[in-house]
């Protein structure tokens, strides 16, 4: 439970098997999501370019707050945005999410993190607590613990320990 | 002597505000305090005590506009924000 640091002058990342287990199945999940949330609405011919015709707003309250509305209240114009832009935007938050997962430490031995793989960290494991949060329905940053609801409660921990891990990366740049 | 009236035409594009519309972020539950004065910084390349002050007016009063310009330079900022998982819209300025 070390999460990043600053040592001899370097930056780090530690975590155990535990936590990297579990950081690779929650970044899993929103790739998952980010893949799959709309499959439907997905143009099989929009990997030709970054236009998307068939884009809508997403069913999924999860994917909608991973790639959110552009205008507050103008529906068209949203409609009009999603084509042009969320599919990049998809692609963009792939492809942190993989960098994530193929660049997590390997085992308990610390990884350097340089300067240049800062952002893209940060924006994987916001990600990863947009989902989780959105989910969970966390309403003002406060939590509510639900002694009836186990489950609930143990993805609150995991919540909790994500905010952790991103602080500790905010603290040492 | 008269001014031409194309003349008149260049001056007054000069003077009306060719940039009328605004990047707006907005207060959510999840992204951290911190992360939100990083990404100011870091994209909009805003000082330490500008992002801090335009992220506690995200926190205080919901919102706040964090940039102005034309349409399609706010809506690459909205873009970028998204990609941060940061809530933001653009509008028109209204002032």
């Amino acid at each position: 439970m070390r999460g990043f640091y600053f040592e001899n002058e370097k930056r780090w990342l530690k975590l155990d098997e535990v936590e990297r287990a579990l950081l690779t199945s929650l970044i899993s999940q929103v790739v998952q999501l980010l893949k799959l949330g709309d499959a439907e609405t997905v143009d099989p011919l929009s990997f030709l370019e970054d236009i998307n015709k068939k884009a809508i707003r997403p069913q999924d309250e999860v994917v909608f707050r991973l790639l959110p509305d552009a205008y507050a209240d103008d529906e068209e114009s949203n409609n009009d945005f999603r084509k042009f832009t969320e599919q990049s935007l998809r692609d963009e938050k792939l492809a942190a999410a993989s960098f994530a997962l193929e660049n997590l430490p390997k085992n308990d031995q610390p990884k350097e993190i340089p300067d240049s793989e800062i952002t893209v960290w940060l924006k994987s494991l916001n990600d990863v607590r947009l989902a989780l949060g959105t989910r969970l329905e966390i309403t003002d940053g406060a939590v509510l613990v639900d002694e009836n609801d186990e489950e609930k409660n143990s993805l609150l921990d995991v919540y909790d320990w994500l905010t952790w891990l991103q602080g500790t990366l905010l603290e040492v740049i | 002597m008269s001014i031409s009236p194309l003349e008149d035409t260049k001056a007054d594009q000069k003077t009306q505000p060719m940039t009328p519309w605004v990047c707006l972020v907005w207060d959510d539950p999840i992204n951290l305090m911190s992360y939100v004065t990083y990404v100011f910084m870091t994209y909009f390349g805003y000082s330490k005590s500008k992002a801090e002050k335009l992220m506690m007016d995200v926190h205080t009063k919901g919102r706040a506009i964090v940039n102005r310009g034309t349409r399609e330079e706010m809506e690459r900022d909205v873009v970028a924000m998204h990609s941060y998982g940061l809530m933001a819209t653009l509008e028109k300025a209204t002032e």
